[in-house]
């Protein structure tokens, strides 16, 4: 094994592992606005990886493809999670016994008053 | 190198069939859209693994389209069920 | 402060150079043609499809561009593996928090890519734009003390910090700066009159309550969470 199917090696079962973790907190994890944490991030960090796996074994003018479908990722996964995040508050996704402090909550009320 | 790719394969799929399951279990549409969303993650990994593979990149299109595809879906799936749960 | 772009149709040239590069990655050949190619369609594009313009320059300042990627990447692999050591460690339980986080600034696309950042950050993403108060609402996950609830409070501050700098224009920075040491300022002050454990919170917000037509159940508790709140005040 070369030096270059080291690197790839080591992102693509990095990647993978992370694709799992983040599928394993999907099924564990109680609610959906945690859910929404493993199943955006982890997902992502090892979508990420995978793509840097692949295009250290390609030639260079198709890495450039991957570099912009890990460029979407990056840009897309964030505002995925806001407004699923958002949407999931709304409509009472959220298990109301993991939250600590919901300073969320208390402003909607205080805004009520 | 082979083996590499067996393993990595192996773990997509262990987290394809764990998204299936809480496509299947739900509860809520919003967390199997945010499944779904998952899996088409994985699809694209696993083509990118694919053409790892094969050394050849002949579905970087394939894969952009995908990807940005998925976004564009899932958004406008969960305004969809924003809007229709909100009010109920 | 805050300073609008004017509203008109010109072509944003970062714009243009930001399709033509998109385009070119698609296509994955870098030569004139393509170029050109790119060029003529990003124009065709912006012509038909005119965003209101703005002066941000994403290119202006190339090397803290490249500074600010390398926090987020720092920060994606770090928050990560936090992440899941929180998760392994108490298999599958979470002690979560929605704490409010003032923004440091007034221009709409640095906040907007200042919660870009903190979301892509493992653990924690905004929840909640209140754009007229000028407050996040930012879900964190791992908080079992007040201590952890502030930490996340700081790494968003921290993290709104980088990427005005970044962003920004040359007095955004020290006026952003100036801002995050008043706004850790004030939240050590709320943090000595607050407990120092918060009371978990079993209250339902009453909006939404309303906005579902809950039943009587869980309106008893929201009821019951709403004299404690009283009682802090």
């Amino acid at each position: 094994m070369s030096v270059r199917d080291w690197i790839s090696a080591v992102g693509l079962v990095s990647g993978a592992l992370f694709c799992v973790i983040g599928a394993w907190g999907m099924v564990r994890l109680p609610d959906t606005l945690s859910r929404l944490q493993a199943a955006t991030k982890p997902q992502t960090l090892g979508l990420l990886l995978i793509l840097a796996g692949t295009a250290v074994r390609l030639e260079p003018h198709f890495a450039a493809g991957l570099v912009l479908a890990g460029l979407f990722q990056v840009i897309t996964a964030p505002v995925l999670s806001q407004l699923f995040g958002r949407a999931a508050y709304r409509t009472g996704g959220v298990d109301r016994s993991t939250l600590v402090v919901d300073e969320l909550s208390q402003r909607l009320r205080a805004g009520r008053e | 190198m082979s083996i590499v790719f067996a393993i990595t394969f192996g773990l997509l799929a262990v987290a394809g069939l764990l998204t299936l399951l809480r496509i299947v279990r739900g509860p809520r549409t919003l967390d199997r859209i945010l499944a779904v969303d998952v899996l088409v993650v994985l699809i694209v990994a696993g083509t990118a693994v694919g053409m790892a593979m094969s050394s050849r990149g002949i579905y970087i299109a394939l894969i952009v389209v995908v990807a940005l595809l998925g976004f564009v879906g899932t958004i406008s799936v969960v305004r969809l069920v924003e809007r229709r749960e909100e009010y109920r | 402060m805050p300073r609008r772009g004017r509203h008109g149709t010109r072509v944003a040239p970062s714009l243009v150079i930001w399709l033509v590069i998109v385009w070119m990655l698609l296509w994955g050949t870098f030569d004139v043609a393509t170029a050109v190619y790119g060029l003529v369609v990003a124009l065709i594009v912006l012509v038909l499809f005119p965003l209101p313009s703005h002066r941000w320059n994403i290119f202006r300042r190339p090397w803290r561009l490249a500074v600010l990627a390398g926090y987020v990447l720092v920060d994606l692999f770090g928050s990560a593996l936090r992440f899941v050591a929180d998760a392994v460690r108490n298999s599958g339980r979470v002690s979560a928090a929605i704490i409010a986080v003032p923004v440091l600034s007034d221009v709409d696309h640095i906040i907007a890519s200042a919660a870009n950042v903190v979301s892509l950050a493992p653990g924690k993403f905004v929840l909640q734009i209140d754009r007229p108060g000028g407050i996040w609402y930012v879900y964190t996950t791992g908080v079992r003390a007040a201590q952890d609830a502030h930490k996340a409070y700081d790494d968003v501050v921290d993290m709104q910090r980088v990427v005005v700098w970044a962003f920004g224009d040359e007095q955004e920075a020290p006026e952003a700066r100036s801002r995050a040491e008043e706004a850790k300022r004030q939240r050590d002050r709320t943090a000595a009159s607050r407990p120092q454990e918060p009371a978990p919170i079993e209250a339902v917000a009453e909006s939404e309550a309303e906005a579902r037509g809950a039943d009587a159940d869980t309106d008893a508790d929201a009821g019951d969470g709403d004299e404690n709140r009283r009682e802090d005040r």
